[in-house]
């Protein structure tokens, strides 16, 4: 048996997707935040997790444009070899700033941030506790760890307990790490539940805000903020894809080791930095989303909206309000049906198949933005309603 | 068929709101059970519970029978 024989059942399970296959889609002209044209459809894009809708904001181009031109195109080699650009340095300090911590830490991608912070910290004889439904990366920096993996039932603080007690003296060397929002179903964490647990047994916490940097918490600071839980969670990660309409990640801590996790992290030793001009959008959309909370206000209007017009058609969605909204499915060639017959229809959303859903289903996903009006969602919705689920 | 085997079989059947075929040791839970590989890390958290033990993730990836779990179950509780 070749090494590469196994790729013929992922050609077969494509294959049965035939037309109705994501991987297919080309988006030939982005028009806005939320509309796109795709074969040759205009299309409200209601699957980017462009929560703030800063994509196409003046402040954030004209920022990247002068770091273009001043700083050229890319750094050409990682921080640690290459040297600091001030831009880098600049972000960090912003970020510390915004989280009221005395660290941060930049990372090229958000992928790399929890690779990163992950890896610098756990060692042979410490334990990892990952939430059934945490995101690839965070299982992924578990797995290229040296610590031992466990996994506690999702959004469970009394699973995590019964794991922690489980582990007795290892419990006090053992990160737990969760999510403020997670990404498939935008269902948020009961964080003061688990800081309650992790302390009891001396276990430090990793929240990962990816999906929920400005979208929970007055300033948009995340679950730590809308919780009030700033000053108990260990360290926060999150990534710039997403509400900073960029690339890269972050992770900030309240403990003074982070600044030395730089020394000790193969994901940010060994990857070229980010560049100038996606440092400099970052910090723009950074700026911005600390001087316009009202966006906030607005992406939660236009989750209102969608989440409560689609629960009035007593359709199966997810269990709470959140910009991410999940319509499941419970089988996966009607589930990608639904998706395509959306795309004709001019309305992208993303298709989760098994095993990316929890609970073995699929579901289609919908990402609200703030830049979404109140006349496409209404299309959004008026489009699911023609579904036959 | 061990006493844990036959233990896992009741678990399973209680575990999953769907009628089962007849369950042996050698069942095999994703093939013949067409359960999702996440269906299989989920039911064993309950069998975690059950017995008050707690299993690494790398051990996960290799159950794939009833049997296999069962031998996991075993090694743990030693």
């Amino acid at each position: 048996m070749s090494l590469l024989d196994k790729f013929q059942q992922v050609a077969e399970q494509r294959a049965q997707l035939g037309d109705a296959d994501p991987s297919k889609v080309v988006i030939e002209k982005i028009i806005s935040p939320t509309e796109a044209l795709i074969g040759g459809r205009h299309t409200i894009l209601a699957g980017t997790n462009n929560y703030l809708g800063l994509t196409f904001d003046p402040e954030c181009i004209a920022a990247g444009q002068q770091a273009l031109a001043e700083s050229g195109t890319g750094t050409t080699g990682s921080r640690m070899a290459n040297g600091n650009y001030a831009g880098h340095l600049a972000l960090e300090q912003e970020l510390a700033d915004y989280y009221g911590y005395p660290h941060a830490m930049v990372f090229s991608t958000g992928y790399s941030a929890n690779l990163g912070t992950m890896l610098a910290l756990l060692g042979p004889d410490d334990a990892v506790l990952l939430d059934a439904d945490a995101h690839a990366s965070l299982y992924d920096g578990a797995a290229m760890s040296p610590a031992s993996v466990y996994r506690f039932k999702h959004n469970d603080p009394d699973s995590l307990d019964k794991r922690l007690a489980r582990l007795k003296d290892k419990a006090a060397q053992s990160l737990v790490v969760i999510e403020g929002i997670y990404s498939v179903i935008g269902d948020r964490a009961p964080l003061k539940e688990f800081i309650e647990v992790k302390d009891k047994h001396g276990a430090l916490l990793l929240v990962d805000e990816a999906h929920s940097l400005g979208v929970l918490g007055a300033t948009g600071r995340g679950l730590v903020e809308e919780t009030d839980t700033l000053d108990q969670v260990d360290f926060v990660v999150g990534t710039f894809s997403k509400s900073l309409a960029s690339t890269g990640g972050f992770c900030v801590s309240r403990h003074e080791e982070l600044s030395l996790f730089r020394f000790a992290s193969r994901p940010y030793v060994f990857t070229a930095s980010p560049c100038p001009s996606v440092i400099a959008t970052t910090r723009a959309a950074l700026k911005h989303l600390r001087a316009h909370p009202e966006l906030i206000t607005k992406l939660w209007h236009n989750a209102e909206r969608l989440y409560g017009s689609l629960k009035a058609s007593n359709l199966p969605i997810s269990p709470e309000l959140s910009p991410v909204v999940a319509v499941m499915v419970d089988d996966r060639v009607r589930a990608a049906k639904a998706w395509y017959q959306l795309l004709q229809e001019g309305v992208y959303c993303n298709l989760m198949l098994p095993p990316s859903a929890p609970g073995g289903g699929s579901l289609l996903r919908f990402s609200m933005s703030a830049a979404h009006t109140d006349d496409q969602i209404d299309q959004i919705v008026a489009a699911v309603g023609r579904l036959d689920l | 068929m061990s006493n844990i085997d036959s233990e896992l079989m009741d678990l399973l059947r209680q575990a999953l709101e769907q009628p089962l075929p007849d369950l042996k040791s050698s069942t095999d839970l994703i093939d013949e059970l067409s359960l999702e590989s996440i269906q299989v890390m989920d039911f064993i958290a309950e069998v975690e519970d059950h017995y008050d033990i707690i299993i690494e993730v790398d051990r996960l990836a290799t159950v794939r029978t009833i049997a296999d779990m069962g031998a996991l179950v075993t090694e743990s509780i030693e």
